[in-house]
């Protein structure tokens, strides 16, 4: 019972986002704008044009190029309105650092909470309206990646999240799947991802 | 006391010194027995926040035996020949929780091996990092100890702090999880003292106090996953009443200024990890708060050498031996990481408990399966 | 006239099968069908019949033993059939003996080793002991062999006893030896044994109780019954689902069916007028629908290889599979199957006995319901197990074969026979018209008042009609078949059986008995079995310490002994 009293006197610490502007964004993950010639690691930086696929936010282009604190450094290409009120989604791993797991993990913190929007971790792709995909194609995962594909009921969506699963970031080559939504950053901010996601649910 | 650490490339790691000795490989045979069948779970499951593959001997309910496979999401990391710097990119993404650890390692190593003294104030703002990437990682691990058991509010309050630490470290160091944040010869910082630590404290004190006394929940950590074995390491050693700590072993940190003290319990089972990974949050913060914060910078050079770099992780020891050429490129490079330490205290320690037992022991160890299996080129 | 006819074709069948064994079933099958003519006045006739024509069809494609099942097999049923037609009570030990003798031989030859035919005939001649000596305590009050009135309750009392042992009830409550002895025998065999063997324990109790006048203590005795029986529905439940022998787990459900059947009878036995009328239908209903079930699931039994439900090997059939889960349902008690009605009419007839007695004696009926809801529980958890692994989930090759479809007309017997069970309950039906239901199809359970009423075959014709009407709306669905998702992984090991009740067999580790060793798990299967096997041991000890104390062949012993004994038999022949 005193779990429940305690839990009422915090009280409601959701963030209005995306209402509101976010509150506390880390600025190496949000849009980074600038112009010169730099010498970027992943060839992000080509023609005082930042690609936002390839980027790896190592700051090698600093300060010639300044984060600017947009956080909207995704790109949806394809949406699903039937989502909308329910979108459930299935993260595979298939060679992260990790880094992108705890982020996504995140989204179910109070300051975010992704299930006010009708978004939820399913722990089987059966059930899964989208599939989630993140780190570098090993190769050690391929068959499993290509049997969560197949075990998805239509209709889905693919969502790729962070520069590896995109282009591969500083790692390896991206997993050979065709992604309908695309979440770049290393790792992206969770105020990106679940921009993202209420996006691609067709809001 | 000399303590066996674990298997650094091809020496094996002491806490004094290291030996270069080929690893005897364990083989753990289990005999077949009648109704005993293999229950696999994983690499790609919802319980797991990575992809490993556990391979759970069971007669159904009862565990004779666990076989961890973390090497389905093994990568290649192409480092050798690659200057500091570029190599430090790399490193920084072995393993996203633990880069504070890995990046301050291996710059260790690396200054150790050309001979390099380190500004007084860096050094700090390195115990400054490592403690705030623990403090994270031991209310995860907390955290998930709770989602296990269905505690909902104790759950997303650690996860409120868990996003607040990160948010912390995102502002004063520009990146989540410190990319970017260690080079060789300087650091990237916000200067000042950290603020918001009080928050923190006062807010973990009441949930930690409340935990301890929730009897549904230490029930099911008491008596799980008993391991006590003279070569673990971190809070699974501390649990079982074994002093091991590389920040009292270790020189190259100054903890002794912060007045570090180390954090044990007695029942070497995961709620003897629990208490350990709380009491270390409240020393951790209890450090945080009288460090300030400087930007500082320092000079390389150009020499040949070969050193080992090990600071404490949030789960453990963790060490890189570099080896260094004329020209200021790597050689050599090798990885201890806990993890890999943990694996085999976790299969031991799961022998004779039941299915339900599995996910706290599991989350209790802290195991990040990124840095397991990473191969060097 | 009927009666000598089907004697002489069994004789007959019973000497032609040592030559020609499928024309020996054939004749039995003739006789069997003969037998079910008769059933139309004698329900024991036609649960008896139906599962002799299924034995024998299904003996003609199983036996390929040696020359000696198939006589033996027809004997047991010839001495069944004397038991049923008996109308004295030489005739009906003689048809007693017959059944049981022939049964052992099968136990004994099928495997060749001695301990599973040897308690079986043991108990068997203790049941015969108990009947024998109550009848002749009626011989002794009646002065004739036929069945007449009897004025005490004893015979009755010492005679359920007796015919409790073949059921497997008494004397220790759930028995080890039934399911050992079913279970070494071959498939046909062990369906008759199951189902019509322990049915003519059922046939001995209800003749004997129509012979005695009702009185307090015969209300007390159904207490009892209520006690014993529930308690081994329990018992043999929970056994069951953590059995792993195949024949084993389908023999302790007949425990279990005969002990709510025992249940039944004692609801028979306290209650009077038209409460009592119900529980004696329901009993009989319960009957059936077990000996034709078991008979069924027997028959899947037959078609694996192998003894232990993980290791089996099976041939997998559609017919099979359908067959399988109608039988396991209706076991289960599940509507609309006949095994449904007989579950609803049991618990309705405790909780209706509950009701009527309005005294401090209604607990024993509720707690006995209880009991009982919880055995069927677990029952249902055994047969799951039974049919998941010898029919549907274990990768095996595919094939159809006659034994199967026999399986899946067992199944559908039992179907229709739920459909049908209206005429088992007459008295007892009604309708409903603005439901739908036209007269007669409504069986209500009432101990004076209506109490509560079931329609099995609107179960079904609901079920069919939903099904036609969503298929008729939504369409053909669209399929696309995929891999089973395994963790990304192919499928490799499987749950095994053993795995699958094991979790009962750590939580109810004091009950059974449970030690998780290095290489295996052990447990008692009958702590009752294993108490009255160390009891028999300690004695057997306790006798030989004591003999080779005082016949310790020492001289001056025996001399003292002689004097004793003198000294004794002088004392107490002067003061007779």
């Amino acid at each position: 019972m005193s779990w429940f009293l305690k839990g009422i006197k915090r009280g409601i610490r959701t963030e209005k986002f995306p209402k509101e502007k976010p509150l506390e964004v880390a600025p190496w993950s949000t849009q980074i704008e600038g112009e010169g010639n730099v010498n970027c690691p992943t060839n992000a930086i080509e023609d005082n044009k930042w690609t936002q696929e390839k980027c790896i936010f190592c700051r090698r282009c600093f300060p010639s190029y300044k984060p600017t604190g947009d956080v909207n450094i995704f790109d949806v290409k394809k949406r699903n309105p039937t989502f909308r009120k329910s979108f459930y989604i299935y993260p595979i791993d298939v060679g992260t650092c990790g880094g992108c797991n705890l982020e996504l993990k995140l989204l179910t913190s109070p300051q975010y909470d992704m299930s006010r929007f009708g978004i939820f971790f399913t722990n089987t792709p059966r059930h899964a309206d989208a599939l989630l995909v993140m780190g570098i194609m090993t190769e050690g995962m391929r068959e499993a990646l290509m049997r969560a594909y197949e075990a998805m009921p239509e209709p889905k969506l693919i969502i790729l999240l962070g520069a590896c699963a995109i282009s591969g970031g500083l790692l390896g080559l991206p997993p050979e799947i065709k992604g309908d939504v695309r979440i770049a950053g290393c790792p992206p901010n969770p105020y990106t991802i679940l921009k993202a996601l209420i996006e691609a649910k067709g809001d | 006391m000399r303590r066996k650490i674990g298997k650094l490339g091809k020496f094996c790691l002491y806490n004094d010194g290291y030996v270069e000795r080929e690893e005897e490989i364990e083989k753990r045979t289990y005999t077949p027995a009648y109704g005993s069948f293999d229950f696999v779970y994983g690499p790609s499951a919802g319980g797991l926040m990575e992809s490993v593959r556990l391979d759970i001997i069971t007669f159904g309910e009862y565990i004779r035996n666990v076989i961890v496979n973390p090497y389905y999401k093994s990568r290649t990391i192409k480092i050798k020949g690659k200057g500091i710097n570029d190599a430090l990119l790399y490193i920084e993404r072995i393993n996203a929780p633990f880069t504070a650890s890995h990046t301050i390692a291996f710059l260790m190593a690396i200054e150790k091996a050309l001979g390099i003294e380190v500004p007084y104030e860096l050094l700090l703002d390195r115990i400054a990092e490592i403690e705030l990437e623990r403090i994270r990682n031991n209310l995860l691990v907390i955290e998930r100890l709770t989602e296990s058991a269905g505690f909902q509010v104790p759950m997303n309050s650690l996860l409120w702090l868990v996003e607040k630490v990160n948010r912390i470290i995102g502002k004063y160091f520009g990146h989540r999880y410190f990319f970017g944040v260690n080079y060789y010869g300087g650091i990237n910082v916000e200067e000042g003292k950290i603020k918001d630590l009080e928050i923190i404290e006062k807010e973990f004190n009441d949930l930690f106090n409340s935990l301890i006394e929730s009897r549904i929940f230490i029930d099911r950590l008491q008596g799980n996953g008993i391991i006590e074995d003279e070569e673990s390491i971190g809070p699974a050693a501390r649990a079982a009443n074994l002093e091991y700590d590389a920040r009292n072993e270790e020189i190259g940190l100054p903890y002794k200024d912060l007045e570090f003290k180390i954090s044990t319990y007695d029942s070497a089972d995961a709620f003897g990890r629990f208490i350990v990974r709380g009491k270390e949050i409240f020393e951790s913060l209890n450090m945080l708060s009288r460090i300030n914060l400087k930007k500082i910078e320092y000079k390389g050079k150009l020499a040949e050498g070969k050193a080992i770099g090990r600071v404490e992780s949030p789960s453990g020891d963790l060490a890189y031996y570099v080896e260094v050429s004329n020209e200021g490129k790597i050689s050599e490079i090798y990885l201890l990481s806990p993890s890999s330490v943990n694996i085999k205290l976790f299969s031991k320690s799961m022998v004779k408990n039941i299915f339900t037992d599995l996910p706290f022991n599991w989350e209790s160890f802290g195991i990040w399966i990124s840095e397991i299996g990473v191969k060097f080129e | 006239m009927l009666q000598l006819l089907i004697l002489f074709l069994l004789l007959v069948s019973i000497v032609i099968s040592l030559f020609n064994r499928k024309i020996g079933y054939s004749l039995l099958g003739i006789a069997s069908a003969l037998i079910i003519y008769q059933g139309l006045h004698c329900i024991f006739f036609l649960i008896a019949g139906i599962v002799w024509l299924l034995s024998s069809a299904f003996s003609i494609f199983y036996d390929n033993y040696g020359k000696w099942l198939s006589p033996l097999f027809i004997t047991s049923i010839l001495g069944m059939y004397i038991v049923l037609i008996s109308n004295n009570y030489l005739e009906f030990l003689a048809g007693w003996e017959i059944m049981s003798i022939p049964a052992y031989a099968i136990i004994g030859l099928n495997k060749k080793i001695d301990y599973p035919a040897f308690t079986f005939m043991a108990f068997g001649e203790l049941s015969t002991v108990l009947i024998l000596s109550a009848f002749i305590y009626s011989y002794s009050i009646t002065d004739n062999i036929y069945f007449t009135e009897l004025s005490s309750p004893l015979p009755f009392i010492i005679s359920t006893f007796g015919f409790i042992v073949k059921m497997g009830i008494f004397p220790f409550l759930v028995m080890e030896w039934l399911p050992i002895a079913h279970g070494s025998a071959p498939a046909n065999s062990s369906a008759i044994l199951s189902a019509t063997m322990t049915l003519m324990g059922v046939y001995g109790i209800i003749k004997i109780a129509s012979l005695t006048q009702r009185t307090i203590v015969t209300q007390d005795f159904g207490f009892i019954l209520l006690g014993i029986g529930s308690f081994s529905v329990f018992f043999g439940a929970l056994y069951a689902y953590v059995s792993e022998h195949v024949k084993g787990l389908l023999a302790f459900s007949t425990i279990e069916n005969n002990s709510s059947i025992l249940t039944g009878i004692g609801v028979y036995l306290i209650s009077q007028g038209v409460l009592s009328q119900f529980a004696l239908d329901v009993t009989l209903v319960f009957a059936l629908a077990h000996s034709i079930a078991k008979t069924g699931l027997f028959f899947i039994s037959g078609s694996v290889e192998g003894e232990s439900l993980t290791y089996i090997k099976i041939a997998k059939s559609l017919r099979g599979k359908i067959g399988g889960i109608l039988l396991a349902s209706s076991m289960s008690g599940l509507l609309p199957n006949i095994g449904g009605v007989a579950a609803w009419g049991l618990l309705e007839s405790l909780f209706m006995l509950a009701y009527v007695e309005h005294s401090v004696l209604s607990i024993i009926p509720i707690i006995s319901g209880s009991i009982v809801a919880m055995g069927e529980g677990l029952a249902t958890g055994a047969l799951i197990k039974f049919i998941s692994y010898t029919q549907i989930f274990k990768l095996g090759k595919t094939e159809g074969s006659a034994k199967v479809s026999i399986v899946l007309l067992v199944g559908i017997i039992v179907l229709l026979l739920g459909s049908v069970s209206y005429i088992f309950f007459r008295g007892f039906t009604t309708g409903v018209a603005c439901l739908g239901m036209l007269e007669g199809l409504l069986i209500i359970s009432s101990y004076r008042e209506p109490f509560g009423g079931i329609s099995p075959l609107y179960v079904l014709l609901l079920l069919f009609i939903i099904s036609l009407v969503t298929f008729g709306i939504f369409g053909k669905p669209k399929i696309r078949r995929s891999e089973t998702w395994n963790n990304g992984e192919k499928i490799e090991d499987q749950f095994s059986s053993f795995a699958l009740a094991n979790n009962i067999r750590m939580m109810l580790s004091k009950l059974l008995r449970t030690k998780i060793l290095e290489n295996e798990v052990v447990f008692s299967a009958d702590i009752f079995w294993e108490a009255m096997y160390s009891l028999a041991k300690a004695y057997k000890k306790f006798s030989r310490i004591l003999s080779t104390s005082y016949m310790n062949s020492s001289l001056s012993y025996y001399i003292f002994y002689m004097i004793l004994a003198f000294i004794i038999i002088t004392l107490l022949a002067v003061i007779i």
